[in-house]
């Protein structure tokens, strides 16, 4: 196995990890800023996949406008359906957000297969990154240079919004006293309708980021949350640095675990979440809970 | 008891349902004990479970493999699937329980989706994506009469197993532990047993159900395993109502019913599925029990008998 | 002899520390007060000794026996009970209920389900019981959620009596009572408790009915102990007056 080939997998891993990593960093904040579990959280990843294929109807070149055009749609999308569909739900217990957010799932499912059909809709390049780089003697897609700088961007806009920003500091605040926010005099209500506008965008651009590296298909929703989920578990909740973390190991792990055991591959990501469970479950950049529960 | 005459009813409608209806009929029974499985932990564990279908696939195979496999008669493979499930459910409920309920509600369906990602892979074992097929009842169950008095049989002796339990100690200590669990624990219940042994018993039930289902069906998938059929357990408990005794059993009759419908018309059931599961939640959370809240109310105490309302 | 001993317990959470060398003793058949504002670390201390939480250091000893870091359930089956000060207990049932599966819990029989819980009869006679010495023998098939909160902090007390509790561990007892409810309920625990021999130990903020019910009476300051002694030694420390500004003691 010479070197150049696992810098290939070393990179096709750390690029999957980007895309994973704007997926789940919504998913964190949504969860530990407002409690609310997002079944949908993968839908709306999904979503954008098709939005960029349809916004620019396949066309490589369109392929940055397609971009943000997926962003704005996603802030729109997610400013709507919290004030419509989660607000009500606020207060309700626990059980009830799930399944709301689980029907949702199932809406959006249906929605993409009767709007694109149940197959595979794949995307090309865009043509600034069409041609392969070599490096160490291997070829690998100039694509991920994208989506790792990418990652990066939003990771560091994301860290300086929650940490040299007001609205920021008063999402941060969110994720460890909701109590306080009301007591602050904060709108919280729409704090709340910005966090989950921002984490649903970030969620589609991932979606859109992914196209032309996967295909994609009605079925990716439940995976996505999924794996959105074991990121955030191992990461810790509310946490962008878990979230990156998170997004890191799982990418690294299925990248190399295929070559290993091409069959267990898909339990690996899997084996580490429940061994983050047993032995950290708030998560490795996580905070422990106070009393045992 | 209200429940006695219920199961009368249904044991002389048999000979009057035509083939199909004794189809349905069957798969609305097999439905309802899937439901009740879930609402076991739902409504009186306080635990929401996205994985069962774990367990109605685990119970599902059990019995597709030992008939197809080993040549076992079907009735005997039913205890097999029975166990195979209960101890699914012991190791997926051991790693998950510990967990507060949203992780819970996660790992569950995580555990299903990976067990649906090894059923569909694992070709020699399963046969992958083609399943398991051709598998017919040996003699008399493979007629649809007698199958649906074993059906009948099965739900009559599970909802009675249900009803009694409700009525136990352990029932009550599982409605503790959903209403406070400090305060139950407190008292010198351990929460986390007690928990995994409803999940235990709901897994295994669940089980029991897929083994049946594969029967009726001839034959056992993947999608056995696949989240959406977590989904039809949730969602015919949330549409009868998961306060009451037999909510759930009704909610899946109901769903079967509105999906034949549906499915008639169009493919997008899922979408409608969607749909109604996000009414019932924003509107009637009490499912359909809540909405005839008071016939709800008088058959629910009646089936009871006397005991606590869960 | 000393029933429940605390000692140097240390308990942060975060980095905010919550108890810092706490150390308490109570005598059996005393009735031991926890007195301190809000925030003082009364409900940790509570939460240490019953084994809702883990003591960063130091020890707790019930009987002689060391108990810390003990889960909930073992130490309920030794003989300590706890009554919560949001006294919420089962919702879903009727009073009786509520107590028959306390004491079936305490018993550990909770497992079974042979038998439906009223077909327990001995367990449901102890329950009767412990209705009739708090005084709701008449709403034994009362729903819970009916119950107004006087009523509900005394289905509390029966919860924790039919587990022959050796220790009993009020928190906040008359939270949430009028002036005239808390007489009563203090003249009840009184009598109640001395009656059983139960040893308590309670948290209050009203010093009144502390300086009544109580042999004994640890003050809580910042997650430290400020003073300790009899009411009267308390009433005239210096030490606590100026910590309470003066006012309340």
């Amino acid at each position: 196995m010479d070197l150049g080939f696992l810098l290939l997998q070393l990179l096709t891993g750390l690029a999957y990890a980007s895309t994973l990593f704007l997926l789940s960093v919504g998913l964190s904040l949504i969860f530990g800023a407002m409690g609310i579990v997002n079944f949908a959280h993968g839908s709306f990843y999904m979503l954008g996949a098709y939005l960029l294929y349809a916004f620019t109807r396949g066309q490589a070149e369109a392929f940055w406008q397609g971009l943000l055009w997926v962003m704005a749609a996603g802030l729109v999308i997610g400013t709507l359906v919290e004030r419509v569909l989660i607000r009500p739900i606020y207060r309700r217990p626990e059980e009830y957000q799930i399944l709301l957010t689980y029907a949702i799932l199932l809406l959006l499912e249906d929605l993409v297969r009767f709007l694109f059909g149940a197959g595979y809709r794949s995307f090309p390049f865009p043509p600034a990154f069409s041609s392969p780089l070599l490096l160490l003697g291997t070829a690998f897609p100039s694509y991920y240079v994208f989506l790792l700088g990418l990652a990066a961007a939003f990771a560091f806009l994301l860290w300086a919004f929650l940490h040299r920003t007001r609205l920021g500091t008063w999402v941060r605040a969110a994720t460890q006293d909701r109590e306080m926010l009301e007591a602050l005099g904060i709108n919280v209500p729409l704090l709340y309708t910005a966090i989950f506008g921002l984490g649903i965008a970030m969620a589609a651009i991932g979606g859109a980021a992914l196209l032309p590296l996967q295909a994609a298909t009605p079925g990716m929703a439940v995976d996505a949350v999924i794996n959105a989920f074991i990121v955030v578990v191992i990461g810790g909740l509310g946490s962008v640095w878990g979230a990156l973390l998170g997004a890191v190991l799982i990418g690294l792990l299925q990248a190399f675990g295929i070559l290993l055991f091409p069959e267990m591959a898909m339990a690996f990501p899997f084996a580490l979440m429940v061994l983050v469970l047993l032995l950290r479950p708030w998560g490795l950049l996580g905070r422990p809970p106070a009393v045992r529960t | 008891m209200r429940l006695a005459l219920l199961f009368l009813l249904l044991l002389v409608l048999g000979p009057a349902l035509g083939e199909y209806g004794l189809k349905l009929a069957s798969e609305a029974l097999i439905l309802g004990l899937y439901a009740m499985a879930f609402n076991l932990l739902f409504h009186q564990a306080g635990l929401l479970s996205f994985g069962q279908a774990a367990f109605f696939g685990v119970g599902a195979y059990a019995m597709a493999l030992l008939v197809s496999r080993a040549g076992w008669p079907f009735l005997a493979t039913l205890p097999a699937a029975l166990l195979a499930s209960a101890l699914a459910a012991l190791v997926i409920g051991f790693l998950s329980i510990r967990l507060s309920r949203i992780y819970f509600t996660m790992l569950t369906l995580a555990f299903a989706q990976l067990l649906y990602a090894v059923a569909h892979k694992w070709y020699a074992f399963t046969g992958g994506d083609n399943g398991i097929t051709d598998l017919r009842p040996s003699g008399l169950l493979g007629e649809s009469l007698p199958f649906y008095y074993l059906t009948l049989g099965v739900f009559a002796l599970v909802v009675g197993f249900l009803a009694g339990l409700a009525r136990s100690p352990f029932g009550y200590a599982l409605r503790g532990l959903r209403d406070n669990r400090a305060r139950a624990e407190s008292t010198g219940i351990d929460g986390f047993r007690h928990l995994l042994l409803a999940f235990v018993v709901s897994g295994a039930i669940s089980g029991l159900a897929g083994a049946l289902q594969g029967a009726l069906q001839r034959s056992v998938f993947p999608d056995y395993l696949f989240w959406t059929r977590s989904a039809e357990a949730i969602i015919s408990t949330i549409l009868g109502g998961s306060g009451t005794f037999l909510g759930p059993a009704v909610g899946g009759a109901v769903f079967l019913f509105l999906r034949v419908l549906v499915q008639a018309k169009t493919e997008y059931w899922p979408f409608f599925l969607g749909l109604l599961l996000l009414l019932m939640v924003l509107f009637f959370p009490r499912g359909l029990g809540g909405i005839f809240t008071e016939a709800g109310r008088r058959w629910s105490t009646g089936v009871w008998g006397g005991a606590a309302r869960g | 002899m000393e029933l429940l001993e605390v000692r140097d317990v240390y308990k942060s959470f975060q980095g905010f520390m919550a108890l810092a060398s706490v150390s308490l003793s109570v005598a059996q058949g005393s009735f031991h007060a926890l007195v301190g504002p809000n925030g003082a670390g009364k409900t940790t201390l509570f939460n240490v000794v019953t084994g809702r939480v883990s003591p960063d250091r130091g020890q707790v000893r019930f009987h002689g026996r060391d108990i810390t870091g003990w889960p909930t359930p073992r130490v309920a089956r030794l003989g300590i009970a706890i009554s919560f000060q949001r006294a919420q207990p089962f919702v879903s049932m009727t009073v009786l209920e509520a107590v028959t599966l306390a004491r079936l819990g305490y018993e550990r029989k909770t497992l079974v389900w042979g038998r439906s819980l009223a077909r327990h009869r001995e367990a449901v006679e102890r329950a009767e019981a412990a209705l009739a010495k708090v005084g709701l023998e008449a709403y034994a098939t009362s729903p819970v959620a009916q119950l107004p909160l006087g009523d509900l902090k005394r289905l509390d007390v029966a919860m924790a009596l039919v587990a022959e509790p050796k220790l009993l561990l009020l928190d906040e007892p008359l939270a949430g009572l009028s002036r005239v409810e808390r007489r009563k309920m203090v003249a009840f625990i009184g009598n109640l408790l001395r009656q059983e021999g139960i040893t308590l130990l309670f948290t209050e903020h009203d010093t009144e009915a502390v300086l009544a019910l109580a042999d004994r009476i640890t003050v809580l300051h910042q997650g430290r102990v400020l003073a300790e002694g009899s009411p009267e030694e308390i009433r005239q420390n210096l030490e606590v007056r100026q910590a309470f500004l003066g006012g309340s003691i």
